[in-house]
């Protein structure tokens, strides 16, 4: 196995009122060591799901009820609680959409960032000291005494952010889960955090798995893509060929969806009719065949496997190669 | 001949727009814990979120105000559409000023005639009224229809203008989609029948494929109902498909204001290359060129001079100590001392 991250098969279960519902379903994906996986979606893909599963964050209603996820050589989705612990921030590094929010107010960013240092790393409080200031350096903050004196109140939203990063690259993780990193930053803010994560993952040879909603912040930093749609990939590949030539026919909705600030302006957007379905009715066959402009008729009964369609693997039934004979019953 | 703010001859005729703000400003006082309130020498520190915009919307068209968070355009668009006083400058719609109305009669009147869209539907959709009675109510505040009948075949109509059914009425807001959600909230704005609709982020909160049905909704019905628009966005990419005239604003400044074709082919202001050189984009696969730098300064202390010249890659020694004024630029103006 040469992937740093394995994730096969994975279905994750809620229970509700109205019973077990389905929210991720079979999903596959691998990262390999250096490597940033963009998992991108519309809200109610399961995409933050499929990142909490992986660092065994599942809600208490949610279970894994099929599948496995191995971290170098480790089986990870089934572990106690005591060795999760040690997984969290050691192995695995979690960044937040919203840095407020990940930050304790009440501390001071320097003591935030030694505990999380001592917590994994056996050093000693002066150590563990230098080591955070060499972690702010290289998220890009200056280190001095006064900014670690300080508290993430009188830190910029950026900053915050930055803050965050050097959190989860504290416990020298090899996998970083970052889920919407930049979604609650302004654009120009975004391109530095983007700028950041990439070059830290290729400095540190850190895996990264990319949560985002975001087609081109996928497309400034991504290696690789999974499309994720009612819990179900649609394709992945690596993001120069999903992007310049989308296979899936969601997947090419959402790129001609997507405004641009090149190109014509003349007949408005494309747009995908209707919207993503809720967990409780998402269709048989084909989740996508409701909207989807090109279904065919065994669509809608029949779940279309994920097939290698030139060098992107991609679950809709156009690519089988007897989809004509298919499209003909 | 009317001369702006900025010194300058707007491109369009003030006089000839539907939408006219002069030398708008609004200052916000800071809080201040009381005793240092007593200290001698205290002096109230004042947040000036918005400095002399001037702008003019003609008929039937689409200004997009542009910016980063905390630039200023949530509390410009509040003033335009009558919900936060200026500090100074006036509002005009249709040649009437709504911060300074003749009579109580006459601002009903101006009033009906504005209306909003928010970003967030389900925060302004009531939860608890069917939307039947959400998309009704501006007809019963302004008196439109008094006849129930009317008033429900008024509602069917409006609800099939913008995508949905008309038996949807009968549902309240949770049963639906956030795109159709917003759809509701477009029904009601066009319910008192306006000519002027300020939409603030209409569509942040949406998916992309969602977000791209409400976007050529919004086109359609200003085409067919030969609305104005002014549409405030922090993303560049839909401004673009959106706008005719387009104002970016930093630190409560208009620092450029030009026509959008013009803007996205040789944007003036180096504020304006950073924040489109940071747009990621989905379809070319080469990285941004541009390198932004920094962030939005506070603007309870904003830097002297020009306010961008700290993050400004090309600021010189006057940056720092003048504040530029507006020069002309191709079908429009920008505040820059480098133009």
């Amino acid at each position: 196995m040469t992937d740093l991250l394995s994730v096969s098969d994975l279905t994750i279960d809620i229970s509700t009122r109205r019973g077990e519902l389905r929210a991720i379903d079979g999903v596959s994906f691998g990262i390999g060591r250096g490597e940033v996986l963009g998992v991108v979606g519309e809200s109610g893909a399961g995409k933050s799901m499929l990142g909490n599963a992986v660092i065994g964050l599942l809600p208490a209603r949610a279970r894994i009820a099929g599948g496995q996820v191995w971290l170098d050589g480790d089986r990870i989705d089934a572990l106690p609680r005591a060795d999760l612990q040690h997984l969290r921030g050691a192995r695995i590094g979690m960044i937040f959409q919203d840095p407020q929010t990940s930050l304790n107010p009440l501390y001071r960013i320097g003591d935030q960032i030694t505990q999380t240092i001592r917590t994994h790393r056996p050093m000693s409080q002066t150590e563990a000291l230098d080591e955070a200031r060499r972690l702010l350096t290289e998220v890009g903050i200056s280190a001095s005494s006064e900014r670690l004196a300080a508290y993430p109140h009188q830190f910029s939203g950026g900053m915050r952010q930055r803050v965050v990063i050097a959190l989860a690259l504290a416990g020298n993780p090899e996998l970083v889960i970052a889920d919407e990193p930049t979604t609650a930053l302004d654009v120009s803010v975004q391109a530095q955090i983007i700028k950041l994560l990439k070059r830290l993952c290729q400095e540190r040879g850190v895996a990264v798995m990319l949560i985002t909603h975001d087609m081109g912040v996928i497309a400034e930093t991504a290696d690789r893509v999974c499309v994720l749609y009612a819990g179900r990939v649609a394709e992945i590949g690596a993001v120069d060929d999903v992007l310049a030539r989308p296979r899936h026919p969601y997947t090419q909705g959402l790129m001609a969806a997507n405004p641009t600030l090149t190109g014509p302006l003349d007949d408005g957007l494309r747009q995908i009719p209707g919207s993503m379905p809720t967990i409780a009715a998402r269709p048989k066959g084909c989740a996508f065949h409701p909207r989807c402009s090109e279904a065919l008729a065994l669509c809608r009964d029949r779940r279309p496997p994920l097939i290698t369609a030139q060098k992107v693997e991609c679950s809709c039934f156009l690519y089988h190669q007897d989809s004509q004979a298919l499209k003909a019953t | 001949m009317n001369v702006s703010a900025t010194g300058l001859n707007p491109i369009v005729p003030i006089e000839a727009s539907l939408v006219q703000a002069k030398d708008l400003e609004r200052d916000f006082a800071v809080h201040v814990p009381f005793l240092r309130r007593l200290m001698p020498g205290f002096e109230q520190p004042v947040i000036r979120a918005v400095r002399g915009v001037t702008l003019a919307i003609p008929k039937g068209r689409t200004y997009a105000l542009v910016g980063e968070s905390g630039s200023g355009k949530s509390t410009l668009a509040r003033m335009i559409v009558g919900l936060t006083p200026p500090s100074k400058g006036e509002v005009f719609i249709g040649g009437h000023n709504i911060w300074d109305p003749v009579s109580a009669d006459e601002q009903r009147k101006l009033r009906r005639r504005i209306q909003m869209i928010f970003q967030d539907p389900l925060a302004s959709l009531n939860p608890l009224w069917r939307v039947s009675a959400i998309v009704s109510e501006p007809m019963r505040v302004f008196g439109l229809m008094p006849d129930g009948g009317a008033r429900a075949a008024r509602v069917a109509e409006l609800l099939e203008l913008v995508g949905l059914s008309t038996t949807d009425g009968r549902k309240f807001p949770h049963e639906f989609s956030g795109g159709q959600r917003q759809r509701i909230a477009i029904a009601r704005a066009l319910a008192s029948d306006p000519e002027f609709i300020v939409c603030d982020e209409p569509t942040s909160a949406l998916d992309v494929s969602v977000q791209a049905q409400v976007l050529n909704l919004l086109k359609r019905l200003q085409k067919d109902l030969s609305l104005t628009y002014l549409f405030i966005s922090h993303d560049l990419a839909v401004v673009r498909h959106m706008a005719d005239r387009i104002g970016v604003l930093y630190l409560g400044e208009l620092v450029e204001e030009r026509d959008s074709v013009a803007f996205f082919e040789t944007p003036e202001h180096p504020y304006s290359q950073m924040l489109l050189s940071a747009v990621p984009n989905a379809t070319a696969n080469s990285p941004s060129k541009g390198e932004p730098v920094g962030e939005i300064p506070d603007a309870a202390s904003p830097p002297p001079g020009c306010a961008f010249h700290p993050r400004c890659p090309v600021a010189r020694e006057i940056c720092s100590r003048l504040h530029p004024k507006a020069s002309q630029v191709p079908t429009g103006h920008a505040s820059c001392h480098l133009l």
